[in-house]
């Protein structure tokens, strides 16, 4: 159930490069939240400056003290002025919306995949994972070292983690979904594959994953308006189990949809 | 206590707030927020005879004080929305007003008359404005002739209010305006304007469909301009549309000459807003020593 609620930034920090990170003061501990859920983000209350709200996905949430995090990458206008806030300033959240990951108690083995900013809402899954006992490797993607992110906290999960960069200044050499294609070669399957990225990675590991006979599911990132499910901003095509093509919400039916389903560049 | 409820063209609401075609669902998504029967009315997605797609690629651009559209009437048909909403939304007290795509003009009379038969339905708005489809939509709207001949076959379809939703991208609307009020329309409302944004890095327009409605605050000082218009050149009523967010904006509307309005953008930013204009209208009301919200209709000094 999503709530619009007003709230307090507890801490709005640098990370590296132009990645930022927010603490909010979210009632999470009164919210079912699961990882890969998002949220819409005002930060502009009482003007129209940016206009439309953002939605970013959740990195983690901590229920006991209520709160969530938030990653982001400033991009534009409205990442920029949401990277200037500090804390006690308010923002407005609409959430948590949309579908998170779905998780499965047979799974022993699993893959996270994440390329640029779409490292982040793998944190809060693996943390949920690892908590299970879950045998988690991490594999990140980046274009060069300076851009290799929460390496660190993968680690601190126990997840296995492994690098993989564009220029090969940091561990593999290579894109993410090479690095993907090494693993599986050298060490085997895996029960579950999850995957956020740009596009080009997410089509490229579902087609992967697809040959490899694993079940993969990647979380889609869209423009949106009203991240409810109302305006139909973000619709993608959808390949049924049928071989129908059908639409699918984003922000409503997803983010998270099965790697095998999702007619990429449609 | 002050009186909210207005009556628009034959269609009884508790107060003049909608929430405007395209924008709120079938009602649904926004349900999970609040109880949908405080709102005067509700218009429903634009439904069309088959099932639509929509456009490909980007369908929403932000621009300064609005947003950019092109989402294209996607939609699951009038025989989904019969089956599967309309059933559901008999719940709640509130005006269901349907919104009515087409190719041809035929088209609009047949889901009329298939929504009329569900009996589910309290009134219409017939879009013949939607900008971003190539085929029917604006087309209808474009002329005064063709406007007219969309009304009349609608006409004979059904007896409930039919309000026309129509173009404000076109050279004189008062004459299209007159011309669906004599083919027997009940009500008027408006659509988007038709803009463009270009990305400059890539050097390629943001939406899929190169041009899109522009919607919320941006197109305020506009609608407005042509509510006010309107209001002089016809007698039925007019559903005042175009970026209002605050109490305040209905006010400007009504006193222009608008009877009711619709909100649309503004539920993207926050799905409280029709809630929050509905107090901030009593409150304005009472201050100003009103006990009617009919008695501000067309109240602009001059």
């Amino acid at each position: 159930m999503a709530i619009v609620e007003k709230c307090h930034i507890l801490e709005n920090v640098p990370l590296q490069a132009n990645f930022f990170r927010m603490v909010i003061d979210f009632p999470a501990e009164e919210q079912e939240i699961r990882p890969g859920q998002f949220v819409m983000v005002r930060t502009a209350a009482d003007t129209v400056d940016p206009f439309l709200n953002r939605p970013m996905s959740i990195t983690n949430f901590n229920r006991r003290q209520g709160n969530i995090t938030l990653s982001y990458q400033v991009v534009g206008r409205g990442t920029r002025l949401m990277s200037e806030m500090t804390a006690g300033d308010k923002v407005e959240i609409i959430g948590p919306l949309g579908n998170g990951f779905t998780l499965y108690d047979e799974d022993e083995k699993i893959i996270l995949v994440g390329g640029g900013a779409g490292i982040f809402p793998l944190i809060g899954l693996a943390a949920i994972l690892t908590s299970r006992g879950k045998k988690v490797q991490a594999l990140i993607g980046a274009r060069n070292r300076e851009l290799v992110l929460c390496e660190h906290e993968f680690t601190k999960m126990g997840c296995e983690v492994k690098i993989s960069t564009d220029d090969g200044s940091m561990g593999f050499h290579g894109f993410a979904t090479n690095l993907l294609e090494d693993v599986l070669q050298k060490e085997g399957g895996a029960d579950r594959i999850y995957c956020c990225g740009p596009e080009p990675l997410m089509a490229g590991i579902a087609k992967i994953a697809e040959k490899a006979a694993i079940p993969s599911q990647v979380s889609l990132e869209h423009r949106m308006a009203c991240g409810v499910g109302a305006c139909l901003g973000c619709a993608i095509r959808i390949k049924t189990a049928e071989g129908e093509i059908i639409q699918k919400r984003v922000c409503h039916d997803g983010p998270v949809f099965a790697g095998s389903e999702v007619v990429f560049g449609g | 206590m002050v009186n909210l409820k207005v009556n628009f063209g034959g269609l009884s609401m508790k107060n003049p707030i909608t929430t405007a075609s395209g924008t709120f669902g079938y009602g649904e998504e926004y349900s999970q927020f609040y109880d949908l029967s405080r709102l005067g009315g509700m218009i429903l997605k634009g439904t069309s005879v088959e099932p639509r797609l929509g456009n490909k690629g980007y369908r929403i651009a932000e621009t300064p004080a609005g947003m950019l559209n092109s989402v294209g009437l996607q939609n699951p048909g009038v025989h989904y929305a019969v089956e599967h909403y309309l059933p559901w939304l008999q719940q709640f007290d509130v005006a269901k007003i349907a919104n009515i795509v087409g190719y041809e003009a035929e088209d609009y009379a047949q889901v009329v008359s298939i929504f009329d038969a569900s009996k589910m339905i309290d009134a219409y708005e017939i879009n013949i404005s939607c900008p971003n489809v190539k085929q029917g939509g604006m087309a209808h709207g474009a002329n005064a002739k063709t406007a007219a001949h969309v009304m009349e076959l609608v006409r004979k379809e059904t007896k409930l209010p039919v309000i026309v939703k129509l173009s404000p991208n076109v050279t004189d609307i008062c004459e299209i305006a007159k011309a669906v009020e004599a083919a027997g329309a009940d009500g008027l409302s408006i659509n988007t304007f038709l803009g463009m944004a270009i990305d400059v890095k890539s050097r390629r327009p943001v939406l899929g469909n190169i041009t899109g409605g522009l919607s919320g605050p941006a197109i305020k000082p506009l609608s407005l301009r042509i509510v006010y218009q309107l209001a002089h050149a016809v007698s039925i009523p007019i559903m005042g549309v175009g970026g209002i967010t605050t109490a305040t904006d209905v006010i400007e509307y009504l006193l222009a000459g608008a009877s009711a309005v619709s909100m649309g953008t503004a539920n993207f930013i926050n799905p409280f807003a029709p809630l929050d204009v509905i107090d901030g209208i009593v409150e304005w009301l009472e201050k100003e020593g009103e006990t009617d919200i009919n008695a501000i209709v067309g109240g602009l000094k001059c």
